[in-house]
């Protein structure tokens, strides 16, 4: 067996598996009594044509990109963060805590912004952190427990203690200097550029840096890592301090960039859907940034489409996951077959 | 209604906090069981969430079209159990990554339901409706202090998920199937090497779990709600997931936990209502920081099946 074969089941796999699922998904298009291509030309028409498409498209994948980054150390590692949804929340609140009370000079602001998003993800996912490894607490139940109960926690802080005085709903101040600015002729805010270099920064620890290594070595073995590198608990408590900073930032950006208060309605959901973004982007920083952009462009798209056609644009969340699924289920059947053809020939 | 302080001193109020305790518990139990049988053979179904609640709505579409709750809660059984088989045959036979499979089946769930329901039947304020079973009293039985009103004057279909989960424990309890279960998940190279087939221990157990997480969902919908709505598990399933850790994987404990966490979640209710200084939305989040204080309690060298989450190869395989 050719390293060319190898390389065209490298791509040919995991396209044919998107390929499945949007098929699928085509099917549920049709039950509902649209045209399923006519949908998806519409989905991809809006998202990557349409000047306010692609605007969306690149804001709406800055927080998945942010948070994808960071669970991605994780899942790397074995270590499963799956509470980012609470992260981001508390970030965000941390953020606006401070910024809604002072008035600094804008850049001061953004940078203080970033800080407290960091320190308020980080903080909630310490939590998480003790739990995990002081009272070996189950990884993704601890995470995901801490998110649950953030939610409410974040329409507390909203309606008391943050409430803008001057406001009849429930709402915290706005964020005043610490919004973002829009980057010229583009009309979107500027976090898009900090998603970018979040990228580029993981893609160089990963590859790098000691740290990355241990990721690496934790996931493959860790009983090995901690017997020969690292204390059993320091790693995990690092790899879940990075995953929370990364989804706190993305709190305060799209904070900043977007909602410019803090509301019950913070939460939408960007935790989760970042779950799908590490995965798809095989725990690598390139990949999730590819896959926070595709399945971005999925989702304004079909935004979009829920717009004209009425058909609801939860059918593309379920196709996000459909997609995962068949990733997952098309890589595992070509090593399988890699495997078998390269038992029987021997090159 | 706003809740006086002085009431939660009185039996009343304890006997109305533990019958809706014990009413909730029903369907997150019969979910944790399911998931000790799947977790017992060594798959980790972290599915748990979408299963139930791909039940919840197969089951009140069924009851709903058919106009029968039993039919409804056959409906959301057979659904779960399908998309357990669609996990097992990922998880066991192609041997995808089981929290990335289970993680999506979850994800999936959640929104394909949402789907299906706008579709189905409107996303209208106010959502279509079947009728809740009727309460059936146990004559004497119900009088008893606190535990009558709780356990013997419930409706129909929390009688039969409770009895489900019962047997379940007792079967589980007594038969030989239950040495095959574990020693697929603790010690699958010997079971194997004993002649049990892991690999179809493991497809069936999924299968009966996650049959049991759909029944879980309909029971809530079904059996308590009367409607369907996107989300309306609400993270019941990953609960049910934490009581299997809490119960130690021994059926007894985890129904003492659904119990537990049942009416944690009434109190929750109540508590809302309480004329109190501490604010309602602490209260929302009191099942959930309750359950990790149990976990953080309990799980200290707790270990559970020795091959948790590690797919099973024969070594004789070809790949």
């Amino acid at each position: 067996m050719g390293y060319a074969t190898t390389t065209v089941r490298a791509i040919a796999a995991p396209a044919l598996s998107i390929l499945a699922a949007l098929v699928i998904g085509g099917i549920f298009i049709a039950w509902a009594g649209e045209n399923p291509l006519s949908v998806y030309r519409l989905v991809v028409a809006e998202s990557l044509f349409e000047r306010t498409g692609w605007r969306d498209t690149l804001s709406r994948s800055t927080p998945l990109i942010l948070i994808g980054l960071g669970l991605a150390v994780g899942f790397k590692a074995s270590v499963w963060n799956i509470g980012a949804e609470g992260q981001f929340v508390a970030g965000a609140a941390a953020a606006i805590a401070v910024l809604g009370t002072v008035d600094l000079p804008s850049v001061i602001a953004i940078a203080l912004g970033i800080v407290l998003g960091a320190l308020g993800g980080a903080a909630w996912a310490a939590i998480a952190a003790m739990l995990i490894t002081r009272y070996e607490v189950n990884d993704v139940i601890a995470t995901l427990l801490l998110a649950f109960a953030a939610v409410p926690l974040l329409n507390w802080v909203a309606r008391g203690p943050l409430k803008d005085p001057e406001s009849f709903l429930p709402q915290t101040r706005q964020v005043g200097s610490g919004e973002l600015p829009d980057i010229p002729w583009l009309d979107t805010h500027i976090g898009i550029i900090f998603a970018l270099l979040a990228v580029a920064a993981m893609a160089w620890v990963m590859r790098a840096t000691r740290f990355g290594y241990l990721v690496r070595a934790h996931g493959a073995n860790r009983n090995a890592v901690y017997a020969n590198e690292s204390r059993r608990s320091s790693i995990t408590v690092g790899i879940l301090l990075i995953g929370g900073s990364f989804a706190g930032i993305a709190g305060y950006v799209v904070l900043a960039g977007e909602q410019l208060r803090v509301s019950g309605g913070t939460a939408t959901g960007f935790g989760f859907t970042a779950i799908i973004v590490a995965i798809l982007g095989r725990n690598n920083p390139i990949g999730v940034l590819a896959s926070a952009v595709g399945l971005s462009a999925l989702l304004v798209g079909a935004e979009a489409a829920q717009r004209q056609t009425g058909l609801s644009v939860t059918l593309m969340q379920a196709v996000q996951a459909l997609i995962v699924i068949c990733v997952v289920t098309g890589n595992a059947l070509a090593e399988r077959r890699g495997r078998t053809s390269a038992r029987k020939s021997p090159a | 209604m706003i809740l006086a302080q002085t009431e939660i001193t009185t039996l009343v109020f304890w006997t109305a906090v533990l019958a809706s305790g014990v009413r909730l518990s029903v369907s997150v139990g019969t979910a944790a069981i399911g998931e000790m049988i799947t977790e017992r053979a060594g798959v980790l179904n972290l599915g748990l969430e979408g299963t139930m609640i791909i039940g919840a709505f197969a089951g009140f579409a069924a009851a709903f079209e058919s106009g029968s709750v039993w039919v409804g809660l056959a409906g959301g059984a057979l659904a779960g159990g399908a998309v357990g088989l669609l996990f097992g045959l990922l998880v066991v036979m192609i041997r995808v990554d089981q929290v990335v499979a289970g993680l999506s089946i979850t994800l999936f769930g959640l929104a394909i339901t949402a789907f299906l329901n706008t579709e189905i039947y409107g996303d209208s304020p106010i959502p279509p409706r079947v009728p809740t079973p009727s309460i059936l009293r146990i004559p004497l039985l119900e009088d008893l202090p606190l535990i009558g009103e709780a356990f013997f004057q419930q409706n129909r279909v929390a009688y039969v998920a409770g009895a489900v989960i019962v047997g379940m424990a007792w079967f589980l309890r007594r038969s030989y199937s239950t040495i095959v279960l574990d020693a697929a998940g603790e010690a699958p190279e010997a079971a194997d090497a004993a002649g049990h087939r892991v690999t179809i221990v493991r497809l069936v157990a999924t299968t009966a779990g996650s049959a049991l997480a759909g029944l879980g969902g309909a029971v809530l919908v079904v059996g308590q709600l009367g409607f369907f709505n996107s989300n309306i598990t609400a993270g019941r399933g990953w609960v049910a997931l934490a009581l299997v850790i809490f119960g130690r994987w021994r059926p007894t404990w985890i129904v003492v936990g659904a119990v537990f966490f049942g009416t944690l979640d009434a109190l929750q209710f109540r508590f809302q209502t309480l004329d109190s200084a501490i604010p309602f939305e602490f209260f929302i989040a009191l099942p959930f920081v309750v359950t990790l204080v149990a976990l953080a309690i309990g799980s200290r060298g707790v270990h559970g099946p020795s091959a948790l989450g590690v797919p099973f190869r024969r070594s004789t395989e070809s790949s």
